[in-house]
């Protein structure tokens, strides 16, 4: 059982591909470049690849996580080399590792995930302040969209907001610095606090003229937050980065 | 005018599927724009996941980007949602490829697969900010062309058009590209291109032709305008398919689309002679490629592109001269690699079934059968060589095999049809789920029939041409009939059409120019995406209709004199209308015409292309 996990990047227009897109682009790339992805047994076989977390559509990425479980063993130096160039612009994958053991899937080991976000402040004034005040609230509360329910809940995520912090302002732009709760179990859409930060300064908030990009996607080993790549044991054998 | 990704970020975070509006698939093409190379939008009319299941746009995009100085690219007809961002920002429609607006494209090429889909066509050059009749266009506007099956019943859109390419795209459009190409350079006005391009086989200038109408308002023919243009255009055919470029590196859409997977077309034409179809007349000669060739072509295809599945295209697979071979090649090399292989159009005779058992494996696709009528005596009526034993017979072998569910598609409202026929489609379906039950293992579940329906059209160069179409009314009363019927049996689902929308169908496909008004209008109150039923506007059409009087004695839809003037007479499919009429003559006999692969009939096409003529198999 071989296990290769990847960082790759999601830029540019390739913002707007959902999540099942790129899993499907990534299926799509191995068997281009002869990757052949374990099965899992049963009457429905599918590919052993695990992406980390979905990506809102719109959001851009330097920091997106996918494992492939493969029977063969491939050179993870070729495969990187022949990944990336068989992909569209705006996807790219930063670096590239084997890990011999089982364990936990990426899915799993997900925690956290840090985000750059931009709001434009259309003359209003924000400063670190704001933030404080923001996140000394007895409770943080958001409006989650319920498809069953059909309708907006509020729910608390005081708990699943490590740091939301005042970053600089810019022309007329606000940007945020934020470190959110991201696993399998719960996860924090930063757009969500965004949306409440901004009521709770009672300015105004645009869905379509906010920017984030995730920045890193941390897991936890020995009880400290890590970038999800390093939480996997170094086995010693290839171990592939490559800057940009 | 650059439309740069700042302007299109909001619009795109606001709308459905963004995705289809950005192009940058793998294997699309990105050619520097240069003053020397010609652009050509392919402009599919209607939505991204559509027209990217439609192989003819690959085929075509392939071939002419192959050529140096021709840079293709794609528009699809923008969703309900994009269509209004893109009005409220004062935004064009553009290339997927490049951003460019279509007005600066140098020709636009529409395909004509449904009539269905005219409104969307008038809808995209008016994103495009492009005038929509021909007479409107300067030389400042970019060349419309259009192609595609209903190129052959075009006159209703015909004011809109440009050039409309005639019978295989591959054997027309690169070269007249080029040729616009050379044009371009030498500057001279559009007209001079038109008149340089119509003698040229396949090739259809409509404004070229003035229609004529008698007092009593019916058409009556056409009249040239241009001494130098033919007299009637022949359709061009691209004899050797084997040998021509095939695309090995199609498009990979991000999106979900209606058929995504690597495909191979392996023969063209048919030879079975079913007399409501068009496209058995449209693509003869039946033309091959060889079983070699398409395992060279499916092969550089999945390398390509990395599809889980791979589908081979024709129009009545089973009859490849060397199917099975073919096959069982294929086969071979897709299990290897997990690649599920999809045989759409078989034939479900023994041969079919034990390809189809090898090829499916454990996952299985529907079956499905298309007997079309409900008695062998309105089967022989249309030719649809399929007997009562036959079917029920595969479907104990189905059964065997491990399938549960089977599909039926019927046509309802064919020459001659009777209400004893429509009860036979019921008896058929009933026979047929006993066939089923009695070869199910007890504990097995039920089985499970689907009968579809859809409403019989008359359709231009088919032997039922002057045939008329049943009432929106009898259509309904025809339905609701086979619904009573179907009721009584078990397991069986019934789906139907909406008459209406035939009716619409009927009246685009043979009617003649004047038809454009109706359609300009329809596109003006809002008509889009007709062919979708949550989109098609019922109330605006049947006031349309109502207010042009169209109605069930308009020229479209009765019977028509086997002389009577036709506003598609101008163009040739190669078979002799004196063909289609004595076939008309056995149809209403009751008499069958056996497949020209055995034994030639002499239709016509001989005489403009090769054609093994009853000399395969």
């Amino acid at each position: 059982m071989n296990r290769y996990i990847l960082r790759f990047t999601k830029e540019g227009e390739m913002r707007y591909i959902a999540h099942l897109d790129v899993q499907r682009l990534f299926q799509r790339l191995f068997r281009r470049i002869g990757v052949k992805p374990a099965y899992t047994k049963g009457f429905h076989p599918k590919p052993r690849m695990y992406i980390a977390q979905p990506l809102s559509l719109g959001f851009e990425s330097k920091a997106e996580y996918l494992e492939v479980q493969t029977d063969e063993r491939y050179d993870a130096a070729n495969m990187l080399a022949k990944a990336n160039a068989s992909l569209p612009e705006g996807i790219h994958i930063e670096a590239l590792v084997h890990v011999a053991q089982a364990g936990k899937t990426l899915p799993a080991l997900a925690a956290y995930a840090s985000y750059a976000i931009e709001l434009p402040l259309c003359g209003s004034t924000v400063s670190p302040q704001h933030f404080e005040a923001f996140l000394q609230q007895e409770n943080i509360t958001v409006q989650r969209w319920s498809k069953r329910k059909k309708k907006h809940l509020p729910l608390d995520v005081k708990h699943m907001v490590r740091s939301f912090s005042f970053d600089a302002v810019t022309s007329d732009t606000l940007k945020i610095h934020a470190l959110l709760r991201a696993s399998g179990s719960e996860s924090l859409n930063p757009l969500l606090i965004l949306e409440s930060f901004c009521a709770f300064l009672g300015i105004p908030y645009c869905k379509e003229h906010v920017y984030v990009r995730r920045l890193e996607m941390y897991g936890e080993r020995n009880g400290a937050l890590c970038p999800l790549l390093s939480c996997f044991e170094d086995d010693g054998s290839e171990r592939k980065v490559t800057g940009r | 005018m650059i439309i740069d990704h700042n302007t299109l970020k909001p619009l795109l975070l606001r709308v459905n599927k963004p995705a289809q509006y950005i192009g940058g698939e793998v294997n699309a093409v990105v050619k520097e724009p240069s003053k020397e190379l010609v652009r050509f939008a392919f402009c599919f009319p209607d939505s991204y996941d559509i027209g990217m299941s439609y192989v003819g746009l690959q085929i075509l995009y392939h071939l002419v980007n192959q050529r140096e100085t021709l840079f293709c690219e794609r528009a699809f007809a923008p969703m309900a949602d994009m269509e209004q961002e893109l009005r409220d920002a004062g935004l064009p429609l553009y290339t997927l490829e490049t951003k460019t607006p279509l007005a600066d494209m140098d020709v636009l090429g529409f395909t004509l697969q449904y009539e269905m889909t005219y409104t969307n066509l008038l809808n995209m050059l008016d994103l495009g900010g492009i005038p929509l009749r021909a007479e409107d266009r300067t030389d400042e506007h970019p060349l419309i062309l259009a192609g595609g099956p209903c190129a052959f019943q075009c006159e209703p859109i015909a004011d809109f058009l440009d050039i409309v390419i005639v019978g295989d795209g591959e054997a027309v459009l690169p070269d007249l590209l080029e040729r616009y190409g050379a044009w371009k350079k030498s500057g001279g006005p559009k007209q001079a291109f038109l008149q340089e391009i119509c003698t040229e086989p396949g090739v259809y200038v409509p404004s070229f032709y003035d229609p004529l109408y008698g007092s009593d308002g019916a058409f009556q023919g056409f009249q040239k305008n241009m001494p130098t243009a033919p007299d009637r255009i022949r359709k061009a055919i691209a004899e050797d398919i084997d040998s021509i470029d095939y695309p090995t590196n199609p498009i990979v859409p991000y999106i979900d689309v209606v058929h995504d997977r690597a495909v191979v077309e392996i023969f063209r034409g048919c030879t079975r002679g079913c007399r409501f179809c068009q496209a058995g007349i449209i693509y003869r000669p039946v033309r091959e490629r060889s079983a070699g060739t398409v395992s060279d072509i499916a092969n550089a295809q999945l390398a390509s592109t990395g599809h889980d599945e791979l589908s081979l295209l024709s129009l009545s697979s089973s009859d490849h001269s060397d199917f099975e071979a073919l096959v069982r090649c294929l086969m071979q090399n897709c299990k290897e690699s997990q690649i599920s292989l999809s045989l759409p159009s078989l034939r479900l005779d023994n041969l079919g079934f034990s390809l189809l058992e090898e090829a499916q494996g454990v996952r299985k696709s529907g079956l499905t059968f298309a007997p079309e009528a409900g008695t062998q005596r309105l089967r022989d009526v249309i030719n649809k060589n399929l007997t009562e034993e036959e079917i029920l017979s595969a479907v104990e072998q189905a059964v065997a095999l491990g399938w549960k569910s089977v599909k039926l598609y019927f046509m309802i409202g064919l020459p001659t049809e009777t209400d004893e026929d429509l009860e036979g489609i019921a008896t058929l379906a009933q026979r047929i789920m006993q066939a089923a039950d009695a070869k199910l293992e007890p504990g097995r579940g039920r089985f499970h029939v689907t009968v579809s329906t859809s409403n019989f059209v008359p359709k231009p160069f088919t032997p039922f041409m002057w045939s008329a179409q049943d009432t929106v009314e009898e259509l309904k009363r025809k339905q609701f009939l086979l619904k009573d019927l179907l009721r009584k049996v078990r397991g069986v689902t019934f789906r139907y059409h909406d008459p209406l929308m035939s009716y619409l169908e009927a009246v685009m496909a043979r009617s003649d120019r004047r038809m454009g008004d109706v359609i300009l209008d329809a596109w003006g109150r809002g008509c889009r995406f007709d062919a979708w039923s949550e989109h098609f506007r019922r109330e605006i059409w049947i006031q349309i209709l109502e207010e042009y009087g169209i109605d069930e004695h308009h020229a479209s839809v009765i019977a028509l004199p086997l002389d009577a003037a036709l506003p598609y007479e101008l163009l040739d499919t190669g078979v002799e209308l004196s063909y289609l009429k004595q076939e008309y003559e056995r149809a209403l006999q009751g008499q069958t015409t056996e497949d020209c692969r055995l034994h030639c009939h002499e239709c016509g096409i001989r005489e403009h292309a090769t054609c093994f003529a009853g000399g395969v198999r």
